[in-house]
């Protein structure tokens, strides 16, 4: 408990720096994810154009793929909008120095930093919810799977969070961490449905897929917010288990890391 | 113009002895660009596998399409991708200070200095794609031949735009936000321009015109009527070519020296 405050004065320190440059802030958290949404939405549009008006690929009709879409872009900016940019500089530039000797670790200051970023992008997730819903983009589903759904996706941010942190991590060996935090966004976003509907994957691949975190990062939330599948409860424990499993390679990675860290320029 | 390619060469000299030495990096680009590769043809391969045709386009020619833009983002990733990123950083930390005092044209010290030399190992495997979709969309020889020039006007379109947009970061410091703008309108480039509705289709052809990167010339080859957005996208080059080098030298005025 002794620790709360520190941890609001860190969140506090990250709001202010999350917000310095707003257009920075805009143009880098919550652009990407309209603009996806906006290329989805015309390429489907497009696609379903010359076909009948009741037409459906892979059990989609229009309304549902764009609805399918619509949720897409909620859930992503509701748990992986977080990227760590710090994290790496701060190892590479041998920032952590300072850590060490803080009495507020390393991992809860950017603990910390996720939370603060996370209260800045969830009203964003939901005003852009709204306006979904607004235009009847997306539909609302009864309050006991939209409560489901928002639990889960704070289990989901966490496990983002792991695995953004253990791209980070990577910084005590390579020069350049950017590069796996790229690799994984792509193979995520890919995996996860976010672009094409896991229903249109071939039956094989989807089937194989089942057996990693990738649909219930997104296609499954997704899923359950349109009522197509009822949410149950081992989702929660499987998503937590994997964020474990991740947090636990973290740890190792950091003492791994320390071991060959050598503080130049103290 | 001897002097710019004795540069660029000690330019492509540094950006192969970095490559040797950052080894992890290296290949983990190769790496990243080819499941990128496969994300992007996967995807539409996946839509193909339900439907026969999105807008006039069959499989083949989408998937060509694809491959051409994926080509232009090859040698965008390549000859000019990484300088981006440093402009942003340069400008921050003032090291922009010291590339200004040099006799040379500033834009080309700013955005051509950094080569990814990963990024062209993975060439052959996109000159792979666009023949291998190019021949079952039925592309001919002449085709084939006229593709690298059209590749380069891409290039030359792309590269206009996004110093366009990097001049931005004069205005406002930060320009990571504006690095992530210049991604989301690749993103919106690589779709072939039937796939936006009339308003959007208008604003990203004249406003801020990234769909004549690649719409044109692989209309053009797929049918030779087609020559007049051909004709749009070389008025382009030349019209952004102009206002590039008006907006930068507008930029320089407005720089402040991070370290003075």
């Amino acid at each position: 408990m002794k620790n709360v405050g520190k941890w609001i004065q860190t969140i506090h320190v990250w709001w202010g720096q999350y917000t310095a440059y707003r257009l920075n802030f805009f143009l880098q958290v919550i652009g990407p994810a309209l603009v996806f949404f906006f290329v989805k939405f015309s390429l489907w549009t497009e696609i379903y154009h010359n076909m009948g008006p009741d037409s459906t690929i892979g059990g989609f009709t229009l309304n549902a793929m764009l609805q399918y879409h619509g949720w897409a872009l909620i859930i992503a900016m509701l748990t992986q909008g977080h990227v760590n940019f710090d994290l790496s500089n701060d190892i590479r530039l041998g920032k952590i120095s300072t850590y060490l000797i803080y009495p507020f670790d390393f991992w809860e200051y950017h603990t910390a930093g996720f939370l603060a970023f996370q209260t800045l992008e969830w009203p964003i997730a939901f005003l852009t919810g709204s306006i979904l819903l607004f235009f009847s983009i997306i539909h609302l589903p009864a309050l006991l799977p939209f409560l489901g759904i928002l639990v889960l996706a704070v289990f989901l941010s966490f496990l983002w969070f792991t695995l953004q942190y253990l791209a980070g991590l990577v910084a005590f060996w390579l020069e350049e961490t950017w590069i796996l935090r790229v690799l994984f966004t792509i193979v995520a976003t890919f995996l996860s449905g976010a672009i094409v509907p896991l229903d249109l994957f071939p039956k094989w691949f989807s089937s194989l897929l089942l057996y990693t975190p990738f649909p219930y990062m997104l296609y499954y939330p997704v899923k359950v917010a349109m009522g197509f599948v009822t949410l149950e409860s081992k989702v929660f424990f499987i998503v937590a288990a994997w964020t474990l499993v991740f947090a636990i390679i973290n740890r190792q990675v950091w003492r791994r890391g320390l071991r060959l860290y050598t503080g130049a320029g103290m | 113009m001897m002097g710019y390619i004795a540069i660029y060469k000690k330019f492509l000299d540094c950006a192969f002895s970095r490559a040797t030495t950052f080894r992890t990096s290296f290949f983990l680009i190769v790496i990243m660009d080819i499941f990128f590769y496969a994300s992007v043809l996967g995807s539409v391969d996946f839509i193909f596998q339900h439907v026969s045709n999105i807008g006039s386009w069959n499989r083949a020619q989408f998937l060509f399409f694809l491959s051409f833009m994926l080509a232009v983002d090859n040698l965008h990733m390549a000859f000019l991708s990484e300088n981006f990123w440093l402009f942003a950083l340069d400008l921050r930390s003032g090291v922009l200070d010291y590339i200004f005092l040099r006799p040379v044209s500033s834009i080309f010290l700013c955005f051509f200095r950094s080569i990814r030399i990963a990024s062209m190992l993975n060439t052959p495997i996109v000159i792979y794609f666009l023949i291998h979709f190019g021949s079952g969309a039925g592309l001919g020889v002449a085709d084939f031949i006229l593709l690298p020039f059209l590749l380069i006007l891409s290039l030359f379109i792309v590269a206009e735009i996004e110093i366009i947009i990097a001049t931005l970061m004069f205005w406002l410091i930060e320009g990571n936000g504006i690095n992530f703008l210049r991604m989301q309108l690749q993103n919106v480039a690589r779709w072939p321009d039937f796939v936006y509705g009339q308003w959007a289709k208008r604003f990203f052809t004249f406003l801020c015109p990234v769909l004549l990167i690649g719409t044109p010339s692989v209309r053009f080859l797929f049918r030779k009527t087609d020559y007049f957005p051909l004709l749009c996208q070389c008025f382009a080059v030349i019209f952004l070519y102009f206002i590039m080098t008006r907006f930068w030298s507008y930029g320089l005025r407005r720089y402040e020296s991070a370290s003075s």
